[in-house]
């Protein structure tokens, strides 16, 4: 019987490991891009990363399918990233230092105009306020307002409103950075 | 454009690799010069335990007041040279970021500090040839009356003479490449 047990506690457990890769191979570079917009330097930015595997791996268990994985993934990630933002006020608040030092300028030799855009973009996004700044990022990653309402725990109504504003502000930073 | 073109655009902006790219030739460079890096140092070490472990031998070998000058002054001066070296290099191994932004800044860095290291060693090779001279005259002096000239025309003298002259010349040589170097990366900041 305890032996039935133990074999059962096992599979569960690797099939939670096989979940767990499969959830952060698929969704790894949307994670970092998440992480990105949240954190000024590459070193904060993979801390934050860590801190949501490891949350992910300590929620996964929890999951009964409520929701899309995606969206489960993405709330665990915004919760996450959220708790980071107040751990280290000092350092989110340097916003407009931050789009300074992040690669929003560009290239010397090749000047590869995508790299710059894409810097550009999150340079802006990180000026965001937090709340425009998580909706817009999830949009951007390309949840439907009924995921982001979910992720968010918002009304979708909610979710309108923030984007038409976050767009806005978006809009006025770029003009700003021409 | 339209909102939802606009959206679209930042979207393939947002989602295009994010990984930076740092110009090839840039962080070629970069690699060239952290090679060039670990074999100085590797150099460094082969030296220290060449010349530092030759002078204790001879001083073991030999416990005459002399050779334990010798050999205690050859480790102050290694512990010298390694405290600046190690001093110096901090903040030089790899860039902060991989993007061209910090590869630029590491290149800068490692320019200046190539510098300081080029004024530090002009300076230690006169302290060095002080002590060495100075232990020359007097190991010579106690075996037999020496006068300077003597000193200063041996084989030893000569030798340290053109090597003297030829470490002067690559030390001008070399800041003024540097300094070109330096301008250069500081005008490719600038354009950033």
């Amino acid at each position: 019987m305890a032996e039935t047990h133990s074999i059962a506690a096992a599979g569960l457990r690797q099939e939670l490991e096989q979940r767990f890769e499969r959830l952060l191979a698929e969704n790894g570079p949307a994670l970092s891009r998440l992480a990105a917009s949240y954190t000024r330097t590459t070193g904060d930015r993979d801390d934050l990363l860590q801190e949501i595997a490891t949350a992910l791996w300590l929620g996964l268990p929890r999951f009964r399918g409520e929701c899309s994985e995606r969206t489960f993934l993405f709330r665990i990630a915004h919760n996450r990233a959220i708790s980071h933002l107040q751990r280290n006020r000092g350092a989110a608040q340097v916003g407009d230092q931050a789009l300074e030092i992040s690669d929003s300028r560009p290239d010397p030799e090749s000047g590869l105009a995508q790299q710059q855009q894409q810097s550009r973009l999150l340079a802006a996004v990180q000026r965001l306020p937090v709340i425009y700044r998580e909706t817009i990022t999830l949009m951007l990653e390309g949840l439907s307002y009924s995921e982001i309402a979910e992720v968010l725990g918002i009304a979708e109504s909610n979710v309108g409103a923030r984007l038409n504003r976050a767009r806005q502000m978006l809009r006025d930073i770029l003009e700003e950075k021409k | 454009m339209t909102p939802d073109t606009e959206l679209e655009l930042w979207r393939e902006q947002w989602l295009a690799d994010s990984q930076p790219v740092v110009p090839a030739a840039l962080k070629r460079k970069v690699e060239r010069q952290s090679r060039a890096m670990r074999w100085m140092l590797l150099a460094e070490v082969f030296v220290t335990v060449v010349i530092g472990g030759g002078c204790t031998l001879l001083a073991l070998r030999e416990p005459t007041g002399e050779m334990i000058v010798l050999a205690a002054g050859a480790w102050v001066l290694f512990a010298t040279v390694w405290t600046f070296a190690i001093l110096n290099r901090r903040g030089t191994w790899r860039p902060e970021q991989a993007t061209t932004s910090a590869f630029i800044d590491l290149s800068l860095r490692r320019c200046r500090r190539r510098l300081t290291a080029a004024y530090f060693g002009g300076c230690f090779y006169a302290v060095e040839m002080a002590f060495c001279l100075t232990w020359i005259y007097q190991y010579n002096s106690h075996r037999g009356p020496v006068t300077l000239l003597d000193v200063l025309s041996s084989a030893s003298a000569i030798m340290f003479g053109l090597i003297t002259v030829a470490l002067a010349g690559w030390l001008i040589w070399y800041r003024k490449r540097r300094l070109a170097e330096l301008e250069y990366l500081q005008e490719l900041q600038e354009q950033l």
